[in-house]
């Protein structure tokens, strides 16, 4: 079924089309959250977060963007509100599960996840938000505008800082 | 570092994520300034680094239907508190309404009126209410 055939079912109430739609567009928002948090627990709780003020909105949702689009503006925002009421957040430091063969391998991407989320976890909320969006999810300045509710400009500007900022904490670490 | 340079360096990013097409001005600056030549080796090279945080999670699962149940008790409660509301509302009316009629009219005219609402107001409600439960 296409997306556009899901959606008018979904907002008149067919739960087969509700769920479909969301199983569709879950790994999308896990993966955003997890790079938005640091922390994949919280990731889960946020995206449980994000799917039901969907559900409970889908009425308002207007095709003009797409549905993942609108997912991950809603879970910009809860995790926003997130951050608003609780100031530290914990970063998980391994995320990898390792088996007794590749334990070496594992433990050394341990170490540059970890390193890695650390620099990313290091920068602002919104030049987060921005980076993840562009590099990870190919948005266009545009797109992210909408998503982020602020100028093209602003997207652009905090996208080239972000990148910046990243660049010379891995310089100062020794990575690059 | 030359304001010129960091304007070059803004749009090396640019072209690497495709927003910007005309390359030429990037391309005549980086062949006279090492720093930006740099800029842009570093910025590949961050940015491969930066992919390793691209993993599959999808053992993480979340249980969809149970959302869909929870928001749906949740639109429940939501109307039921509205239509609770509306209740209360409407019998605060009725009453104040009724007090100032017999307050400021005949009283037999407010019986008439509640013998004529008690007989009428079951035929205007009961198919109102079917409708609406058809509708669900």
């Amino acid at each position: 079924m296409e997306e556009k055939e899901l959606i008018y079912k979904a907002k008149n109430g067919n739960k087969y089309a509700l769920n479909e739609l969301l199983s569709q567009n879950y790994n999308t928002l896990l993966g955003y959250c997890i790079k938005m948090t640091g922390n994949p627990m919280l990731a889960q709780d946020i995206v449980q977060e994000t799917m039901l003020k969907a559900i409970l909105n889908i009425k308002n949702f207007t095709p003009e963007v797409k549905f993942s689009t609108w997912l991950l503006k809603i879970a910009t925002n809860t995790f926003k509100d997130y951050l608003r009421k609780h100031k530290n957040i914990e970063l998980v430091e391994e995320i990898f599960s390792n088996t007794e063969e590749d334990v070496e391998e594992t433990a050394m991407t341990n170490i540059q996840y970890s390193e890695l989320m650390n620099i990313l976890m290091k920068l602002p909320y919104e030049k987060r938000a921005v980076f993840i969006l562009k590099h990870y999810y190919g948005y266009k300045y545009q797109e992210i505008a909408k998503i982020m509710d602020c100028p093209v400009g602003t997207v652009r500007s905090r996208l080239h800082n972000a990148i910046k900022e990243i660049m010379s904490e891995m310089g100062r670490r020794g990575i690059l | 570092m030359k304001r010129e340079c960091k304007k070059i360096q803004d749009k090396i990013i640019d072209i690497h994520y495709n927003e910007l097409s005309d390359n030429t001005e990037v391309i005549s600056h980086i062949e006279n300034c090492s720093d930006c030549y740099t800029f842009k080796k570093n910025l590949k090279l961050t940015l491969n680094y930066m992919d390793t945080l691209d993993i599959d999670m999808s053992d993480l699962q979340v249980n969809i239907a149970e959302i869909i149940e929870k928001a749906e008790q949740i639109r429940n409660k939501r109307k039921d508190r509205l239509e609770l509301l509306i209740f209360i509302t409407t019998s605060i009316i009725f009453l104040i309404s009724s007090v100032l009629f017999m307050a400021n009219l005949d009283v037999r005219l407010l019986l008439y009126t509640q013998i004529f609402l008690y007989f009428n107001l079951p035929l205007i409600l009961i198919p109102f209410y079917k409708l609406k439960t058809s509708r669900r």
